[in-house]
């Protein structure tokens, strides 16, 4: 059992170290300034996708769908484009720009030569939330967005907390740029695993109406990026996964020093996610996948992961996909993320297991795109994805494809 | 008299654009080069609740300025009801938008999503209850009006993309659009005031095209900073002055509902001379409509008070032939006369532009009707924009 956690463990090591000299070098690049602003459209619009009629006590409504806008920049330079999907609390506007109003990754991407696709959640943003489906929603507090995100150096409910330095401005309310943020924060749906289904749904029914492409996600939408790529293996070629999805199995709860880590409940019952995913041997009911807790953090600044049971139940439709897992130096999955990592290897899946202070990029906490150094990190993906993602795409070119 | 002889130079303008727009309009407006793009939000403020302190009050505003922008004042869009700005970025059917339309066209373009709509959050602890749109409801009254003639001009409308009932992909398309909205529609009015205001205070001068339920936010606007509005684009903005109207087919067609804006055209009031009492203004009935298919407006007592802070901003009015606001627009013109405001009254159907409903920037010949806008700001607007 040991000597297994400890391969896996080395093995996670050494492919983010291979990762991390190409990374650095994107790093420099993207730390270079960039015009703002973006080459020239070929189109630029929205549509809906998924969603159906429900008949309600109060009548039919429309539910179920997700608001989807795309940006297709006239010279492509690459054949799958990226779907953007944020996390709990946002919409799509969280790739088109910053609070201090630079550029957004979106446009970076369409720089490079990527449609992109970025989706409000259901029930979220242009996404109506439709009551008599989804149930109550809540909205998040001053209190909540500067313990969780935002002026986590102050709280330090978590070993990292301290090292956060790339938010701009104060991180209070009453600095404009904290205040921007906060008025971006929409409602969430409270039942998670019903959010984790109709997100799931409508970002099939995206892949199906566009084709491959590459699922971009952040937080909340971790498990909707498993569930898609899940059911649409052939269509999802690369998830990038940014500070996503959280420790598997156990929530945890952040309560500062000494002790900074509580196991909480059970919210992600299949392992990356509260859905359902197609394990072999098969399992029917999530009760069946035998977990068992690290006996010791793999670092004192570590949480003890969760992870199956051995021999692990393998996830055969997410083997093969090119996998990114990128952590900032600072936010709260610093201390959780690698779990994922360790539940994907035993699963039988590679990752890419980016921790941004490895490649010299520090100070960041969970909402990074909207930090000072944003360009910087959109250059890190972006030098993952001409590594894994377009040379796969090349040779499904050059196979007639 | 001098609105009808305006109306027909326009039209003759108005023919020849849509000659252009109809050979452009199967790849929409071409390829357009962004200099900036992104959002901020205007307005709002910190409200303490059970919960703890939220954040409301603010809107969503995102903008593309053109690398091409030659026009100075840049324009405003906010969608009525109870959709969101996305409505101005395309057609439910996948066309280019009015947003897309004016970009082409050099002008900067900056589209709000209403307080509590879309992506400007709705906080119900400080917005009260919410009020969703049921999709039969859509579908009789803003889309499908010839299936079932709850009013005159009803038979008359072609524009629509599709069927336009329930279960057809393109009305689904816009049903998935709708959001919901304030139930108290008193308080939407100072709300989005305040944030608009806001909005003009950070970017200056700006033109404002509001759609149906926003034209009040753009008079309350334009008296709160007229300074600052160079022109209203009122598109199907507003509908009926003072009583709402209900269509009920033939023979009667309209019945009163209630008192909906005691201002005529906003419930908020407005600087007028001498002041407006705070129940509102002294209305009274036109006896006679002014013509058989024309609801009777109601209109302010002579002497009628008058709207004294914007008189110069130029006013374009438009309205489609088969919208449920046809029979009703012209009264928006009497109130207009009547508060002193010189405008420019424009029906689609003088400009021979025939069978648009009320949600007319989706509807087939979409850029066609932003090219009467866009040759109504070059001749009303774009002199004056070197001042």
């Amino acid at each position: 059992m040991q000597t297994a956690r400890a391969t896996i463990a080395a093995r996670v090591a050494s492919s983010a170290k291979s990762i991390a000299l190409a990374a650095v070098l994107a790093a420099v690049a993207g730390g270079a300034v960039r015009a703002e602003g973006m080459p020239p459209l070929a189109k630029q619009g929205y549509f809906f996708v998924g969603g159906r009629y429900f008949d309600t006590p109060g009548g039919k409504v429309m539910a179920g769908h997700a608001y989807v806008e795309y940006l297709i920049p006239k010279e492509r330079k690459h054949a799958i484009p990226l779907v953007m999907i944020a996390g709990g609390a946002m919409s799509g506007a969280n790739f088109t720009g910053t609070p201090e109003g630079r550029d957004g990754w979106a446009q970076y991407f369409v720089n490079l030569g990527y449609a992109v696709y970025m989706v409000d959640q259901v029930g979220r943003g242009r996404s109506p939330y439709v009551e008599s489906v989804y149930g109550k929603s809540r909205l998040n507090t001053s209190k909540f967005l500067m313990e969780r995100f935002v002026t986590v150096a102050k709280y330090k409910l978590w070993p990292q907390a301290h090292l956060h330095t790339q938010w701009p401005g104060t991180g209070e309310p009453g600095d404009p740029f904290y205040d921007q943020m906060h008025a971006q924060v929409l409602t969430d749906m409270e039942n998670g695993t019903l959010r984790e289904e109709l997100n799931r749904d409508a970002g099939i029914a995206l892949l199906n109406r566009i084709g491959p492409a590459v699922v971009f996600v952040h937080s909340q939408a971790g498990a909707y990026a498993w569930g898609m790529a899940d059911a649409r293996p052939a269509l999802v070629k690369g998830v990038v996964a940014i500070e996503a999805g959280g420790r598997p199995f156990h929530e945890v709860e952040f309560v500062g020093a000494p002790e900074y880590f509580k196991d909480g409940p059970i919210n992600k019952k299949w392992g990356l996610g509260n859905i359902p995913l197609t394990y072999a041997p098969a399992v029917s009911d999530p009760k069946e996948i035998a977990i068992v807790k690290q006996e010791k953090p793999d670092a004192p600044d570590l949480v003890q992961c969760f992870l199956q049971k051995e021999p692990a139940r393998q996830l055969v439709k997410l083997k093969g996909i090119p996998i990114m897992i990128l952590t900032s130096e600072a936010g709260f999955h610093a201390a959780s993320d690698h779990c994922n990592v360790l539940l994907l290897k035993q699963a039988g899946v590679d990752s890419d297991f980016v921790r941004l202070p490895d490649i010299g990029i520090h100070g960041n906490s969970h909402y990074l795109m909207l930090e000072k150094n944003s360009d910087q990190i959109a250059g890190v993906v972006a030098d993952w994805l001409s590594k894994r993602v377009t040379p796969a795409e090349m040779r499904g070119q050059a196979a007639g494809r | 008299m001098g609105a009808v002889r305006k109306a027909a130079i326009i039209g003759i303008a108005a023919g020849l654009m849509s000659i252009a727009c109809a050979a452009a309009g199967a790849e929409g407006v071409g390829p357009i080069t962004i200099a900036k793009q992104g959002y901020f939000f205007v307005g709002g403020k910190y409200v303490d609740t059970a919960a703890g302190p939220v954040f409301a009050g603010q809107a969503y505003v995102e903008y593309q300025i053109p690398q091409n922008r030659t026009h100075p004042y840049p324009i405003i869009m906010i969608e009525g009801c109870c959709t969101s700005g996305a409505g101005f970025n395309g057609t439910v059917d996948g066309r280019d938008g009015w947003a897309q339309y004016f970009l082409s066209k050099s002008y900067a373009v900056y589209i709000m999503d209403q307080v509590g709509r879309g992506r400007s959050p709705y906080v119900e602890a400080v917005y009260g209850e919410k009020n969703p749109k049921a999709p039969k409801f859509v579908e009789r009254e803003f889309i499908a009006y010839e299936r079932y003639n709850l009013f005159p001009q009803a038979h008359l409308h072609t524009q629509w993309p599709g069927a336009g009932v329930v279960g057809d992909p393109i009305f689904d398309q816009f049903q998935a659009s709708m959001l919901p909205d304030f139930k108290d529609r008193k308080l939407r009015e100072p709300f989005n005031r305040d944030a608009g205001v806001a909005l003009l205070d950070k970017i200056g001068p700006a033109l404002i095209l509001p759609h149906s339920q926003a034209g009040p936010y753009a008079w309350l606007m334009a008296d709160a900073r007229p300074n600052l509005v160079k022109g209203l684009l009122m598109v199907e903005a507003g509908g009926a002055p003072y009583y709402e109207v209900q269509h009920v087919g033939a023979p009667e067609w309209f019945r009163d509902q209630g008192l909906e804006k005691p201002f005529g055209v906003t419930r908020t009031t407005l600087t007028f001379s001498p002041p407006a009492p705070e129940s509102g203004l002294d209305i009274v009935r036109q006896e006679k409509s002014d013509a058989p298919d024309l609801a009777r407006c109601w209109m302010q007592k002579e002497p009628a008070r008058k709207l004294v802070n914007f008189k110069t901003i130029p006013i374009l009015i438009m309205t489609a032939e088969a919208s449920f606001q046809a029979p009703t627009a012209h009264c928006n013109r009497i109130f207009l006369k009547q508060a002193g405001l010189e405008h420019d009254f424009v029906l689609l159907s003088d400009l021979g532009i025939h069978g648009n409903g009320h949600f007319l920037m989706h509807e087939k010949n979409n850029l066609q009707v932003a090219g009467v806008i866009a040759d109504w700001l070059d001749r009303r607007v774009t002199p004056t924009e070197s001042h």
